[in-house]
């Protein structure tokens, strides 16, 4: 009987043994809901971001580890809810980090305002978002939107370019719509005017049929709404049918990413867009973070990546000041949003409004050939641009 | 001469674009066109064919540094995938055309993701050949040298065609195995040997598409559905099997598009099916009945 009782005595303090870093407090579940498939540029860079900024503190933040989950909206509304409710209801993630699209990202809103969990939105600019209807205390939006980067453009074509009449061209999507609307906002804030609005349905695989002397008659620069592919097209034809020599081009957000901008060449060189972020950016938080996802990653971080890894900061930061405690998500959330502002970022230091939507200083850039890549290169810091100033635009 | 010029720079450019437009259809829906009417295969795929094409071609002559190389490299995988395809096609469980639509539609898929996969999500354009760059001066427009030689294939491409097929021998061999496959086997024709070659050619035509058209069109995810549908409204609009009628069909179809979407840009999203519409309603059989 008493070697019975031995043995068990010796097989439970083996098991005990056996486990991993006694006392175990289970991992910090993040769910990433991105569109891989459709858009790989943008979620990829979100997702190398933040894993990134864990893997700086060695995967683990006031005693827990981390746990990834990654599902593909496919560009879907409906599949990004039913991907959504899976990461919350079965896999019980703490935090949320998603969207892509904007629309994506607007059918989240209701679901998620009855769940506790902590929403991060790295990528969907819509400025329909971070709003008093909609915005609730545990969502954070780390991107800026098109009111924070395509109006202050808009300001400043007129103001530092002398432009008086625009003519805008882009998708015929919320995006686009968005985008142009608030590029127009700006350049007559600033006495400017917009003497034409074209939109095209994406996918438009010719854009000669807009590039008429007719559609640009009178107009002293043009401003284009693009992404993707369609980015690339309407550079490479802009430039072909002689357009680029005669009308300065300015872009939204995207029609410069550098992520594929190489792809049009020299069309792309000297077209001029604005940005919260570029790895060329020279702070000590910039350079380091560059540095630091070169040798993991091999190769530079652009705006997805920072947001990516910014999201991480984040995410460390709040865990850090609960102590590692995600039961008590109000809590949580107040955290983060304490939090935030100590958080120096690669694109600055870290300031939310009142919606918990960033605000970014904002950097006019040029495409520029540098060391045989393209790059975004600043030549002009506007400055802070807060949602809130650029909603009066809209309600006149 | 002012006159001249305004008119031309009116009404030249937007019709120059509608050639041009229509010349890319017409390589994409020439090969589907052949495949629906000669060989009773509805090729959901072919859109697929249409971005190997662009991308073998852009990575050859990336890796080559010729043009040529590339444009050759593209073309031989896009025809040796038709072959592969043809193979895929004749086994006995594809042989309706609902397995023929199923396979092909599940084809079309899983070469988007292996496309993904190889080339990454990154969209890119086929480079021009260095002799076809550059820009000439139109009655005060700017046109592209590279459009106006895009035409001029066009037309090339769509007599080349017409002349096999209608006064060939080889043609008369096609011909023959379509309109009444028991004889001409009777005759000692190769049916399928035939067959082969023709569904392998159309798709060699459609990677000739993604690279003369890529030059324009770029190739990137979810440009294969953009170009099977439209080669599709081509194909109905042309009358199946028709390489004459596809051609008219596709230039009509560019033609009216581009003045339709130049003028009234939010129309684009179903410019293009107002007019299959039209078509459908004024010639039921196509431009080109067989």
């Amino acid at each position: 009987m008493k070697r019975w009782v031995g043995l068990a005595v010796l097989i439970v303090l083996l098991l005990i043994g056996s486990l991993p870093g006694y006392p175990q407090a289970a991992p910090v579940r993040i769910g990433l809901v991105l569109s891989f498939a459709s858009q790989p540029v943008q979620s990829r860079g979100v997702e190398e971001g933040l894993r990134l900024a864990l893997e700086e503190v060695g995967n683990r933040v006031a005693g827990r580890t981390f746990e990834l989950y990654r599902e593909d909206d496919e560009g879907s509304p409906t599949v990004g809810l039913s991907k959504t409710r899976r990461l919350v209801e079965e896999r019980r993630v703490d935090f949320l980090v998603g969207t892509v699209w904007s629309h994506v990202a607007l059918a989240l809103v209701d679901y998620l305002r009855t769940r506790d969990v902590i929403w991060i939105i790295p990528v969907a600019t819509t400025r329909l978002l971070m709003t008093p209807e909609r915005a609730t205390p545990r969502m954070f939006r780390l991107v800026d939107t098109s009111d924070q980067n395509s109006f202050p453009l808009g300001r400043w074509v007129v103001h530092k370019r002398g432009h008086r009449n625009l003519v805008a061209i882009g998708f015929d999507v919320a995006a686009g719509h968005d985008g142009i609307g608030a590029f127009e906002a700006g350049v007559r804030a600033a006495g400017g005017r917009v003497l034409r609005k074209i939109f095209v349905r994406v996918g438009t695989v010719d854009y000669a049929p807009f590039l008429t002397p007719a559609n640009l008659e009178g107009a002293d620069a043009v401003y284009a709404w693009f992404a993707g592919v369609d980015a690339i097209r309407f550079l490479k034809q802009y430039d072909a049918f002689g357009w680029k020599a005669r009308l300065p081009l300015y872009g939204g957000r995207p029609m410069v990413d550098e992520a594929y901008v190489s792809e049009a060449g020299d069309s792309a060189l000297g077209v001029i867009a604005i940005t919260p972020y570029t790895p060329l950016l020279d702070t000590p938080e910039s350079r380091r973070f560059v540095q630091a996802f070169q040798r993991r990653y091999g190769r530079l971080p652009f705006s997805y990546e920072e947001s990516g890894y910014t999201t991480g900061k984040l995410i460390l930061a709040g865990l850090q000041a609960v102590r590692g405690d995600t039961s008590r998500r109000e809590e949580l959330a107040q955290a983060l949003r304490r939090e935030a502002p100590k958080i120096i970022t690669p694109a600055g230091p870290l300031r939310l409004d009142r919606y918990n939507q960033r605000i970014f200083d904002q950097y006019v850039v040029r495409v520029e050939r540098r060391e045989g890549q393209l790059l975004n290169v600043p030549i002009d810091r506007i400055g802070q641009v807060a949602q809130v100033d650029v909603w009066q635009w809209w309600r006149r | 001469m002012a006159v001249v010029e305004a008119v031309i720079s009116a009404y030249g450019l937007q019709a120059l674009n509608g050639l041009v437009h229509g010349t890319v259809l017409f390589l994409v829906a020439v090969g589907l066109s052949v495949g629906i009417g000669v060989l009773r295969i509805a090729n959901l795929a072919h859109g697929s064919l249409y971005l190997l094409g662009g991308y073998v071609a852009v990575s050859v002559a990336r890796a080559v540094g010729l043009w040529g190389a590339g444009a050759l490299g593209g073309v031989l995988a896009s025809i040796g995938a038709g072959f592969a395809l043809f193979e895929l096609l004749r086994q006995s469980w594809a042989r309706t055309l609902f397995a023929q639509v199923l396979l092909t539609v599940g084809v079309l898929f899983v070469a988007a993701d292996a496309f993904r996969f190889v080339w990454g999500g990154i969209p890119t354009l086929v480079a021009a050949p260095a002799w076809a760059q550059g820009a000439v001066w139109l009655g005060g427009i700017t046109v592209p040298v590279y459009r106006l030689i895009l035409v001029a294939f066009g037309v090339g491409i769509a007599g080349t065609l017409w002349w096999v097929v209608e006064r060939t021998h080889w043609g008369a061999l096609v011909r023959a195995a379509v309109d009444d496959e028991e004889m001409a086997q009777g005759l000692g024709i190769d049916v399928v040997r035939i067959k082969r070659w023709v569904f392998g050619m159309a798709s060699g035509l459609a990677g000739l598409g993604g690279i003369l058209g890529g030059i324009i069109t770029g190739v990137g995810p979810g440009l294969d559905l953009e170009m099977l549908v439209s080669a599709l409204v081509v194909v109905v609009v042309g009358g199946v099997g028709s390489v004459l009628g596809t051609y008219l069909a596709a230039l009509l179809v560019g033609v009216l598009d581009t003045v339709l979407t130049g003028n009234w840009p939010e129309l684009s999203i179903f410019s293009l099916f107002a007019v299959m519409v039209a078509a459908l309603m004024l010639r039921p059989g196509g431009l080109v009945e067989r």
